[in-house]
């Protein structure tokens, strides 16, 4: 590899360091390191705005954006706060029965939206559930936090770093269904199981304040309930074009931008009103990050790891699916899954390149993926629901410690690899 | 006429007053806020903003809340104020970003006044002259001055 190549390497660590010591904003850390990458020449702005294999992903971003523009009319409806209170009064305000239902809610609309969408929509009103009930919140809200990151794993649009395997390794929203979402509806049963355990401390109710929850009127959280109808089925519409990828072929980015301008038109709110919901530091920070890692591919920096990741596991099958998947998790627990997962396609791409057998049924993409979203369940730092979370708690008065979030954290992110390890070996391996 | 003379002397609240007491005493006098006496300096927070702290943190960031919450548990937002000082109130508003620093000098025109309050969405300002607080001028004071 030349000079300019380490500089680039260079470049990316720093760059990764401040993300993950937050010395400094990631939108900041991840432009300024595209900034001088541009700068110095090591891409050109051919290569950094028009190149698919190493600029800036326009589909990952398109796919962001509409996503966030079609939550952002359906949040509005009310429906989510509706389904947990309606979900909590069906369990009678049993608090096993209340968490297993938001757990369930919670890693459902995780699968749909964003985990971070998911857990600001939940979180406020597992709060008022909790405090009609007399219940401790912490254990519900670092629950739904877990649940989020399982539940967005399932999809191709639950989790940002699905998206950018879909994109870069071509997969559909189909084929997330199929290799994914089997794995994820085991690990949340036995998530179920393992909350009855983990949280036992903390489920006990005084039956005497089920009348404070019953006395909630569900009804009165749906804002809009013509809206909700209509925005039901677009978002129906945009699941069956993710669905009919393959036989359409519009991209998924496509297909959820034609639905966020059919959303905006039908929810009579000013495009400034719904522009707020659209988290431009995100793709920002995407954007800052797809020209690093490109700068990366450009030099070869990537290919010479994927080669020492190869030569380490002698390209034999099951131990590379191994180590993708468990050192995807290991890494994902202590930084962002984004930037990890951003650097990570390429590799795969070359391994799978150089021995054609990683990538049998997309064996390899599912590994990274598995690990990556479910690593990040083991710390607070680990995804961007868990500080989310934590950061609404404080709000609320309650403190979420880092040693307190690995009690529930280490469990979980390990019976998911638990699970996950097999699955992995036996079908792809 | 300047800021001075159209103050109304009133006591600012201290950070360590309880909630309630300096609350009710807004009540009583019929003004649109209070002022609290910061260590770092005078802040001015109007009467809508103190609702944030009667409302529970969840309900403020999810207001659609508001509408599930039954008539019977009205009481039980009340309760949130036992125990709490003006302190906390300080902390939460300013954790919204939801207030800015609304003190003109005394020196300060009629036009000043009704500028800063306009900026800074404020029903009333305070008064500071030569480095001491002197008062309030309301906004139905200041448009009295204003239009007549």
């Amino acid at each position: 590899m030349t000079a300019l190549g380490w500089i680039a390497v260079a470049i990316f660590v720093g760059v990764y360091v401040l993300v993950a010591t937050e010395r400094i904003h990631r939108v900041a850390a991840a432009l300024g390191g595209a900034a001088l990458i541009l700068a110095l020449g090591i891409v050109k702005s051919e290569d950094a705005f028009y190149s698919r294999e190493t600029g800036i992903d326009w589909d990952v971003i398109f796919l962001l954006l509409g996503m966030m523009l079609v939550v952002g009319v359906i949040r509005r409806t009310g429906v989510f706060e509706y389904l947990a209170i309606r979900a909590a009064k069906i369990a009678k305000g049993r608090p096993y029965r209340v968490l297993v239902l938001l757990i369930l809610v919670t890693a459902l609309a995780s699968a749909l939206l964003d985990n971070v969408t998911t857990i600001l929509l939940v979180a406020p009103v597992t709060l008022l559930v909790c405090d009609r009930l007399g219940l401790r919140p912490i254990p519900f809200l670092i629950a739904e936090a877990l649940a989020s990151n399982i539940g967005g794993t399932a999809t191709l649009v639950g989790d940002p770093p699905n998206i950018i395997i879909a994109s870069r390794a071509d997969l559909s929203f189909i084929d997330f269904l199929v290799h994914l979402a089997p794995i994820v509806l085991v690990i949340l049963a036995a998530f179920l199981v393992l909350s009855r355990f983990m949280f036992r401390n903390s489920l006990q109710g005084d039956p005497s304040r089920t009348t404070a929850l019953m006395a909630l009127d569900e009804r009165e959280a749906i804002t809009d309930s013509r809206l909700l109808v209509r925005s039901g089925i677009v978002l129906g519409a945009i699941l069956l074009g993710f669905l009919l990828q393959r036989q359409t072929g519009i991209a998924p980015s496509v297909v959820a931008l034609v639905g966020a301008g059919i959303m905006l038109l039908i929810s009579a709110l000013k495009p400034r009103e719904l522009l707020v919901d659209v988290e431009w530091e995100t793709l920002l920070f995407f954007m800052g990050l797809f020209i690093l890692v490109g700068a990366l591919v450009h030099v070869g920096a990537l290919e010479l790891l994927a080669g020492q990741l190869g030569n380490l596991t002698g390209g034999a099958t099951g131990p590379t699916l191994m180590v993708m998947l468990v050192g995807s998790a290991v890494v994902s627990a202590i930084v962002d899954n984004i930037p990890y997962v951003t650097a990570m396609t390429p590799v795969v791409s070359s391994l799978i390149d150089t021995h054609p057998d990683l990538g049998a049924n997309g064996g390899l993409w599912w590994a990274l993926a598995l690990g990556a979203d479910l690593g990040g369940n083991a710390t607070i730092i680990g995804a961007s629901a868990n500080v989310v979370v934590v950061g609404i708690a404080v709000r609320n008065g309650l403190h979420i410690s880092f040693a307190n979030w690995l009690t529930f954290g280490i469990p979980t992110a390990a019976l998911s690899l638990a699970i996950c390890i097999p699955y992995v070996l036996l079908r792809y391996g | 006429m300047r800021a001075r003379d159209l103050a109304q002397s009133i006591q600012p609240v201290q950070p360590d007053e309880p909630l309630a007491t300096a609350l009710l005493h807004m009540v009583a006098s019929r003004l649109p806020g209070i002022v609290v006496d910061t260590p770092r300096s005078l802040m001015v927070i109007p009467a809508s903003q103190l609702l944030r702290a009667v409302l529970p943190q969840y309900v403020q960031d999810d207001p659609s809340l508001a509408r599930v919450w039954d008539e019977q548990s009205a009481d039980r937002v009340a309760a949130a104020l036992a125990d709490r000082h003006v302190a906390d109130l300080v902390r939460a508003v300013l954790a919204e970003d939801a207030v800015s620093t609304a003190v003109v000098d005394g020196d300060a025109t009629l036009v000043e006044i009704a500028t800063i309050m306009a900026e800074a969405r404020v029903p009333m300002v305070a008064v500071v002259d030569q480095g001491a607080f002197v008062g309030i001028i309301t906004v139905n004071h200041a448009l009295e001055h204003l239009l007549g």
